[in-house]
Parts: structure tokens; sequence; C-alpha cells
């Protein structure tokens, strides 16, 4: 069970006028605003409509391997955009929220920007030899039974990294189903950071 | 003017924050992750700055030169005691990194005989350092430094690209995309050296110091020189160098490339007069300083 909170409880909803030409996230949302370490912050498209990347994000021909282009599916994990992963970032805002947005990516280009209110869990470190694999799955609530990993009281993470052509986020989930996790437990955002930037919203 | 609904969704208070129990899963995760890469930095410390180690044999070499034909001889002397030092604390850095060494040679035997012989190596030069220190005409002592800088350029080069290639992680993947970098990594810091060189090898023909030998090591030096900077800029196949786009990096590239331009400006003049040799030093030097930033930068990025 994905643990959607859809009730807009200490949800404000305002409106006000907008000039055409602004850059929205859907005609009708412009931006949402969120919490993280007692911070708000509005996330929202870069408003200068000139504008391009310049980032590493801007490249189209990486080495493969490493980077090659990521299937859209993974298992029966379900696989999701950016309107989807916006919903889950507000429903994270909720008390009872029992979700997680996890960027799989290795330190170094998490350092770089990640998406607001991610947590950074390099895949390597959910590897068979990792020597924090125990503690951090018993962390995230999964119970130990017999040398199984029961992943019931695990919330369900979203997982992500660079992008269609990056395979740190599909070694995460493949290596979490590998050990026990359901598969409804987990979401692909398949676009990760590359989508995320291309569409110039907003980067911690 | 269209005007539109402007929806912003403002989380509040009570419900607003993520719940307890969600925070303390955050912070004790992060917790996890600061760990391993405190101790993955530990463990890569060792190869944070090594590289500087190739450019730091070239100006001692040059610097003994510089002391020993009287230039700010005791500048000079300074700047070598305190090059010998960082030299000898970062390769005793390497040394004590036991766990790390025994990983290397498990993949490449020869490391562990390579490392004996540069201990014995570096401790006859080192020896000539502390005598030229002492006695800035020492010939003897200049002389071991001016023959044997290269043997120690080239074992620590052995040394350090060795344990860049072969001390690795045991996952595929990353090792994977560390290899891509690797190559940079041991590319992109060898301009601070071949700079050094060439100066170097500028001062040995000035000083009449096997002339035709060093003219010859010259021309070789500025070549490579320029076929990097060109690699580094726009790639490089035979060098494994993709070249960069990113904006910050030819910038700083620019930067050192113009400091290249002049230094060779001098090096290629027939004759150099002491108010030359002192801008020659200065360029040499602040093109390090300069291109360090890039070393910096490469680091930290992803563009490969």
């Amino acid at each position: 069970m994905k643990n959607r909170v859809i009730t807009s409880i200490g949800t404000i909803i305002f409106s006000s006028v907008l000039v055409a030409g602004g850059v929205n996230i859907t005609k009708d949302l412009e931006s949402i605003i969120i919490k993280e370490d007692n911070k708000e912050i509005k996330i929202e498209r870069i408003q200068d409509t000139k504008n391009r990347l310049t980032s590493s994000f801007t490249k189209t021909s990486r080495e493969c391997p490493p980077y090659c282009i990521q299937p859209m599916n993974i298992g029966k994990v379900k696989t999701i955009g950016e309107l989807e992963l916006l919903k889950y970032m507000k429903d994270m805002q909720e008390e009872d929220s029992n979700m997680l947005l996890i960027d799989a990516r290795t330190r170094t280009w998490y350092s770089e920007g990640s998406i607001p209110t991610a947590i950074n869990l390099p895949f390597t470190m959910l590897k068979k030899n990792s020597k924090y694999l125990k503690q951090i799955l018993k962390l995230l609530g999964a119970k130990e039974i017999d040398g199984e990993w029961n992943f019931d009281k695990v919330p369900t993470m979203i997982i992500f990294s660079n992008g269609v052509w990056d395979e740190q986020a599909t070694q995460s989930i493949k290596r979490l189903v590998e050990m026990g996790c359901s598969e409804d437990k987990i979401l692909y955002y398949r676009g990760g950071m590359q989508s995320w930037n291309i569409l110039g919203l907003t980067v911690k | 003017m269209l005007i539109i609904r402007k929806v912003a969704i403002l989380l509040l208070v009570a419900g607003l924050s993520s719940s307890s129990a969600n925070s303390n899963l955050m912070s004790g995760l992060t917790d996890i992750v600061d760990q391993a890469e405190e101790t993955k930095t530990e463990e890569t410390k060792v190869l944070n700055n090594a590289f500087k180690q190739r450019m730091i044999s070239q100006r001692m070499a040059r610097d003994t030169l510089l002391i020993s034909t009287e230039f700010k001889s005791s500048l000079y002397q300074k700047n070598l005691k305190e090059d010998a030092d960082a030299f000898n604390s970062k390769f005793e850095n390497l040394i004590n990194s036991k766990k790390e060494i025994e990983m290397v040679v498990k993949k490449l035997p020869i490391f562990q005989e390579k490392i004996d012989k540069f201990k014995k190596t570096w401790l006859q030069f080192h020896e000539n350092i502390e005598k030229l220190n002492k006695n800035g005409k020492d010939k003897e002592a200049s002389n071991y430094i001016l023959n044997n800088n290269i043997e120690i350029l080239e074992d620590i080069d052995f040394i350090f690209s060795s344990f860049l290639k072969f001390y690795q992680s045991s996952d595929k993947l990353e090792n994977s995309m560390t290899h891509i970098k690797t190559m940079l990594f041991t590319q992109v810091g060898k301009p601070r050296m071949y700079i050094t060189k060439a100066v170097k090898e500028r001062l040995l023909i000035k000083e009449n110091i096997n002339k035709k030998e060093n003219q010859k090591n010259l021309e070789d030096t500025i070549q490579k020189m320029d076929k990097l900077m060109k690699a580094l800029k726009d790639g490089d196949k035979e060098l494994e160098l993709h070249g960069t786009e990113d904006r910050k990096m030819l910038e700083e590239l620019a930067v050192s490339q113009k400091l290249w331009e002049e230094v060779k400006t001098i090096i290629n003049k027939k004759s150099i007069g002491k108010e030359e040799l002192e801008l020659l030093i200065k360029k040499n030097n602040e093109f390090i300083e300069a291109h360090t930033k890039v070393v910096k930068l490469t680091r930290s990025s992803n563009d490969n």
C-alpha cells in the first residue's frame, strides 16, 4: 500500500493573478511549498524563459557502459513522472506520511544538487558487502528474521538518480527487491535529476 | 492579456512537517552516509593532491638550479625545504596506508617493489636537499638533485597512477563510473609539472648544462604540454580525455593557457636576462596556482 495522504488538512490554497507567459508547473499550479529542516522551500520552475542549462545535464553522449539507457519499468515497480513526484512530495509533508524520497547517487553527484527533501542513500550502500547495510535496513524499519529481511514497516520509497541514462537508481531498486522488499513499496522516478533540471524545477 | 489562476500549495504547521519518526529516519540515514563518506575520504586522502608531487619534484630541481646560480638563494633554499618537507609528508602518508597498499599489491605485485625502491631513492634525494640547504654552493648536492629528479618524477608518477587505477571500490558500476574520471585525474594536474619541467630545462640550457640534451627535452616537454592543454579543453583519444564544455572549467583553463603562452614566449627567447628570469619564475608559480583551480574543479565536477 502506497501510503498516500490525499487529505489536504493544513493545506492552504491561494489564488492570484498571473500574467500570461509565466512558467508554471501546470496550467493550474504555479508552485508548491514544502518544508525541509524547518525551512520553507518553494518548488517552482525557473521563470526566465531564456534560461538554458549549462550544467553537465546538457550532455547527450556519455560513455555506455556505465551510462546506459535504463528500462521504463523495473519489474513491477511503478515508474512516475514529475507531477506524480510533486504530489508525493506534498503528501510527504503530512504528519502520518510514510514515504521517503531517495537520491540513489554517489555523494559527488548528490553534492552538486538534488531534489528538495531527498535524502542521499548511495546505491553502493545497499550492496551485499556494504558494512552499513544492516544498519540502514534497520533504520528504514526492516526486520531481520532468520536471515531474511521483512520490509513490511519500511516506508514507501521514491527512488531516483541522474535520469534515463543512469543505472544508480535501477541498482538500488533491484537490490531492495532482491532483499525482499515488495515492489509496491517502491516508486521509480526515471527522469531523475536531468528531467528535474531540464524543467527548471527547484534544486537544493 | 490572459489571466489564469495561480495556485500555490502551502503546507502549514501541525500537519505540515514530516513526522518525527520520519525525521529520525532521515537524520539517521544521513549520519550513516556521512560516516561512510568520511571513511571514504580518509581512504582516499592519500590521493588528494598526490599528483602535485610530480610538479614538486620538478620545482625542487628548478629551485636547486636557482640556488646554485645564486639567484635569490636564501628564498629558494627556504622554498626548497618547504617543498621537500611537503613531499616527504605526503609520501609518508602513502606508505603508512598499509591496507590500501595491500589492495593495490594484490592486483599489481610490482607495486610494493616500486615503493621500496622509491623509499631508498627519496632518502638520498632528501639528504642532498638538506645538504644544499646548509650550503647553497654544495656542487655535489645540486648535481645529485639535478641528475636524479627525473627518476623521482617517474617513480612517483608510477606509484600514484597505479594507486588511482588499482585501488578501487568493490562495486562494478561505481568503478566503471570512476574509471572515466581516472584518466582525467591522472592527466589534469600534469601541466603544473610540465611547465615547471620546461622552466627547469630552459634554466639548464641557460647554464650550459647538457645543452643539446636539454634542448631536445625542452622541445619534447613543450610539445606534450601543448597537446595536453588542448586535450583538456577539446578532448584527445590518445590521452583518453573527453574535453569539457563546462563554462567555469573553460574559463579556468583559459587563464592557465594564457599563463602558459607567456611562459613559452620567455622560454623561446634566445637569451634570458635577470629580469626575464624573475618574470619566468613568477609566471611559472602563477600557473601552478591557477591550474590548481582547474584540478579542484575537475575533482568536484561530473562533466565527464
